[in-house]
């Protein structure tokens, strides 16, 4: 699965041609989560990884990522000697400046972010001529429970999971009508059932999820991420502030998250994810 | 089978009698069958058991919507598919209508945009008058008006409600 998540990753970023300009196809800018190989130098890492996390959206391909995992690489013919000059822009300020040769490759410093949304530039150029840029799309959020979670986002209907820092699923979901919201903040997915009766509300199968304080104690919150009967109300507020979710959804989420799994539930999440 | 057809149109026309046999019309933002929005419920579903040829199959208070105290008036037999009836109007705690929630294709605008109109044909039929909003990727609604509006809630590119509202 790591091998899954990283070729994801550099597959999504490889992906970002769709706000490159074409202007020299033999050299582009390249991010990846690890180094590809081990003679290519780490030129900069001086302070200590920005304890944030974040999604990337690229073009239209997604991925949630640790910030810290980033490599930037130029690709190129490696014999070649030219300097080029990698510039990297966040809000419309210059944040770094770097001379960098074809075939070089370093670990992206710590940004520090907005909160929200952030727009980073990367751009090479050689002396005056642009060679390349990407425009990335950057979301800061505070909650990150752990490399591993499930973020749910009521107003979209969504619900992510994130394994190891990179976004695996996207699922449809129902949630609480008005007068029964699901609720928000962090949560413990401490307990799988399979649902004996699976025409009822509760669907196929059944996560219970824990407060984080209730969680030694095993007192259920009462909420669940669960099944349903009802397929028509997926998309809508419709449940008693559980997420419902399609029975083949809720069957493949329950077999990819481990118990113990933290479970964020927020509001609204300033981007969607079509479901991958 | 020569006697199934109409056997079935006979008790769909007895269940529900004005709806089998003319479309009601929508006036989108103010009323259906003419019964308008803002209109004192008792007076109102009066109107509309007149016009529709039934009274509601269920009535009641204090439903889900957006946290307050509201009154229902449900019309017809519950589609068990979706969850809903026909038609649902809903009135506020000073028991005037602010909702005609219509789940069925037996009324249609004057535009003849009914549930079961393709996406299509609504944008073709209101254009840029429409505001799109998706959430996610099931939710699509477009709206026609301001506070006072219709929303016309599509899914499969097919139109699965339409909400005549005052909120």
């Amino acid at each position: 699965m790591k091998r899954l998540g990283l070729a994801l990753f550099c597959w999504s970023f490889l992906n970002l041609s769709a706000l490159a300009l074409p202007l020299k196809p033999d050299y582009e800018i390249q991010a990846f989560s690890t180094p590809l190989q081990k003679q290519e130098t780490q030129i900069s890492l001086s302070e200590q990884p920005p304890n944030v996390w974040l999604s990337v959206a690229l073009a239209n391909h997604q991925v949630i990522s640790n910030l810290k995992g980033v490599w930037i690489s130029v690709l190129g013919e490696k014999t070649s000697s030219e300097n080029f000059e990698l510039s990297l822009m966040l809000n419309q300020k210059t944040v770094l400046q770097k001379k960098i040769k074809a075939g070089e490759a370093f670990f992206l410093p710590a940004i520090a972010l907005e909160t929200g949304s952030n727009e980073l530039i990367l751009k090479l150029q050689n002396k005056e001529t642009l060679i390349n840029q990407q425009k990335l799309t950057l979301y800061h959020l505070s909650e990150r429970p752990a490399a591993t979670f499930v973020l749910v986002d009521k107003y979209n209907f969504a619900l992510y999971y994130v394994q190891n820092d990179i976004l695996e699923k996207t699922y449809p979901i129902a949630t609480g009508r008005p007068r029964t919201p699901t609720p928000t903040g962090l949560f413990i997915m401490g307990k799988k059932e399979i649902m004996p009766y699976p025409n009822t509300g509760w669907g196929v199968r059944r996560l219970l999820i824990y407060t984080k304080s209730a969680y030694p104690s095993r007192h259920w919150s009462g909420y669940a991420l669960h099944g349903t009967n009802n397929p028509n109300s997926i998309g809508t507020e419709a449940s008693h502030g559980c997420v419902r979710m399609f029975n083949q959804d809720v069957t493949e989420l329950s077999e990819l998250i481990p118990i113990e799994t933290p479970v964020v539930i927020r509001e609204k999440l300033p981007f969607y994810f079509e479901k991958t | 089978m020569r006697f199934k057809i109409p056997f079935v149109f006979l008790t769909f026309a007895l269940s529900f009698p004005a709806l089998a046999f003319a479309p009601t019309p929508i006036q989108p933002g103010k009323s259906i069958a003419n019964v308008a929005l803002g209109m004192p419920d008792t007076t109102g579903i009066q109107e509309l058991t007149k016009k529709l040829g039934s009274k509601p199959t269920l009535t009641g208070k204090d439903t889900e919507y957006e946290g307050q105290i509201v009154y229902y008036f449900f019309f017809g037999t519950k589609n068990k598919e979706n969850n809903s009836y026909p038609l649902q109007v809903y009135s506020d705690v000073k028991h005037h209508i602010f909702i005609f929630e219509v789940n069925t294709p037996e009324f249609k605008t004057p535009e003849g945009i009914h549930v079961g109109s393709s996406e299509a044909e609504l944008l073709k039929a209101y254009g840029k008058q429409l505001k799109k909003i998706q959430r996610g990727s099931i939710y699509l609604k477009y709206t026609l008006g301001g506070r006072k509006g219709t929303d016309f809630y599509v899914r499969n590119k097919k139109i699965t409600q339409i909400l005549i509202r005052d909120y």
